[in-house]
């Protein structure tokens, strides 16, 4: 029998806090609404989008922080803005559509009209009609606005938080997190390549540890060690930067080994199975940031960053409520990519994604992962891979550190 | 609208219903070999093939990375049992240059696991460039557009 219902449960993380993991933390509904107020909707930055998805004045764009709508637009004056996307009026979004260009964003329920800037341009009947009705005389326009959301902009993407009262965004990244960041988007104009999303029925936090999991990479994603592709013996630098905030990884393919890819994976194959890809231009980069590195970061809590080769996506983490989440894949190369390297980073996107070859499992095994919380809410996780303490950086995949960094931090900020 | 060959249409119809049937069987090496060598199958969201972006959810330029799919998810992929149908309905032919048939037809796919009700996973249009090859049709161009705005947790099985 179980030690504990649900209904009993007592909310309390084991005394052993460090290596132990609660289950209800994945299943609490009330824990999921704090979370929003402390993370998405609170002294953090998050993920809006790119510059390039709102090429020209008109263009504006929807995306998520958290469980809220906003809209990235670019003004007729071709100003960058984030807005809540709330009618002032009654609260209805005021934009319907996905993405798309217009001259103004009329709301649908009363017709109140903003400006891409989210000033209100006028509503119908403000004087009223036949001398009747109409807004009282100190009704003033300026005081009615889609509220415009703190930004920041840096390397041709963009980011927004509702609290003024935080860090610039550079100090809430800090040092080593910016290093990855403007190593591919470093200020060449972007190019936008579409989107993959998928509904993960899933706790937000899980995919957030899946990123901090390395352990798991080596085991699970059997198609790198299958296909003889995945090197044990090339170093996996991590930290968890800014407290246990952000997660980073970085590792090496160098020039040595590119080259011999073919004779090295010929052998590796021959060890594990004896499976050969047919084709190998998904698994041949060209190195076109020059120092031969694949690396990936987590910018707490609202996306992953991950250039792997010639792959670059943002995975736009938008929590839907306690079970569920929607994980909305953004690729993207330069705009001066030539024919060959458009043609490289669309192949190799069959790594990635809902239908990914690497990332497939994530979304099979998380899913099933969930059901299992969600039955045993009183349940206790283990995390003492690599030790009990927090070692970082590491150099190597066989660890937990970077899980149990991101637990403290949690702790500290949820209060628990 | 031109005219349609009737004949002709029943083919293309037949071929979506072996397409469907190779799938729901799990026969993906037979599925594989329905497209030229020098196929593009893409399986992508509306909201990009409207707006003319060029990434896929799934993007396989020749059968060799089509062959290495199905290579994959018979012996590396990690995934839960799924059963999945496919129906296939509206076949039209567009075009008719004698090589090259241009043609189009809706899907849906519905998938069933265990301890779920069988549920929608893509609902769209096939769009598609089929050669005649010997005496047999052969896909060079399949794009699967799917109506969705969200993806289910993984997409596993060809569409």
């Amino acid at each position: 029998m179980a030690e504990d219902t649900q209904t009993t449960l007592k909310k309390v993380w084991p005394a052993e806090r460090m290596t132990r993991l609660p289950a209800w933390i994945y299943s609490d509904p009330e824990l999921f609404t704090r979370e929003m107020d402390t993370f998405f909707f609170g002294k953090t930055w998050n993920y809006i989008g790119l510059e390039c998805e709102v090429p020209t004045p008109g263009s504006f764009k929807r995306s998520w922080i958290g469980t809220k709508q906003v809209l990235l637009t670019r003004d007729k004056d071709g100003e960058i803005h984030v807005l809540e996307n709330r009618c002032a009026h009654r609260g209805t979004p005021v934009c319907w559509k996905q993405a798309g260009k217009a001259k103004s964003l009329m709301c649908p329920y009363h017709q109140w009209t903003y400006n891409l800037d989210g000033s209100l341009q006028g509503l119908p009947f403000m004087r009223g009609t036949m001398g009747k009705g109409g807004m009282p005389k100190d009704f003033d326009r300026k005081d009615h606005k889609m509220r415009k959301l703190r930004m920041a902009r840096r390397g041709g993407v963009v980011w927004a938080s509702f609290r003024d009262d935080g860090p610039d965004f550079e100090t809430y990244c800090g040092p080593d997190i910016l290093k990855l960041y403007d190593r591919h988007c470093n200020g060449k104009p972007l190019r936008l390549l579409g989107y993959s999303r998928q509904l993960l029925p899933i706790n937000w936090k899980v995919y957030i540890e899946n990123l901090r999991d390395p352990y798991h990479a080596t085991i699970l994603h059997a198609f790198f060690v299958t296909f003889g592709l995945f090197r044990a013996e090339v170093k996996l630098h991590t930290d968890s930067p800014e407290g246990g905030r952000h997660e980073l990884a970085s590792t090496q393919y160098s020039g040595d080994t590119a080259k011999q890819e073919n004779e090295s994976t010929k052998q590796m194959t021959n060890l594990k199975s004896g499976l050969e890809l047919e084709d190998m231009s998904i698994v041949k980069p060209i190195d076109e940031l020059k120092d031969g590195a694949l690396a990936n970061f987590n910018l707490f809590p609202s996306v992953h960053v991950q250039q792997h080769a010639n792959i670059f996506s943002m995975r736009h983490i938008i929590p839907k409520d306690v079970n569920s989440m929607e994980l909305a894949w953004t690729q993207f190369g330069y705009a001066d990519d030539d024919a060959t390297m458009q043609k490289a980073r669309l192949k190799q996107a069959n790594l990635i994604g809902p239908a990914g070859l690497v990332s497939i499992e994530d979304g099979e095994v998380l899913a099933v992962l969930q059901t299992g919380v969600n039955a045993y809410p009183e349940g206790i996780q283990v995390l003492e891979m690599g030790g009990k303490d927090v070692n970082l950086p590491s150099d190597h995949y066989i660890h937990e550190d970077l899980l149990r960094a991101f637990y403290q931090f949690y702790r500290r900020e949820m209060g628990l | 609208m031109p005219p349609t060959d009737n004949r002709l249409r029943a083919e293309i119809r037949d071929l979506n219903d072996d397409y469907a049937a190779r799938l729901d069987n799990f026969e993906l090496e037979a599925w594989a070999e329905m497209f030229t060598d020098d196929a593009l199958y893409v399986i992508t969201a509306r909201e990009n093939f409207d707006a003319g972006l060029t990434h896929g959810t799934v993007w396989c330029e020749g059968r060799a990375m089509i062959n290495d799919r199905v290579l994959a998810i018979r012996k590396a992929l990690v995934y839960e049992d799924r059963y999945l149908r496919h129906f296939v309905s509206g076949v039209r032919v567009n075009a008719d240059t004698g090589e090259l048939i241009e043609c189009q037809a809706n899907f849906m796919v519905v998938e069933s696991m265990i301890d779920a009700k069988p549920e929608i996973i893509l609902l769209g249009r096939y769009i598609d460039k089929v050669q005649r090859l010997g005496g047999s049709l052969r896909f060079r161009e399949r794009t699967c557009v799917f109506d969705n705005h969200w993806l289910p947790r993984a997409l596993i099985l060809p569409i």
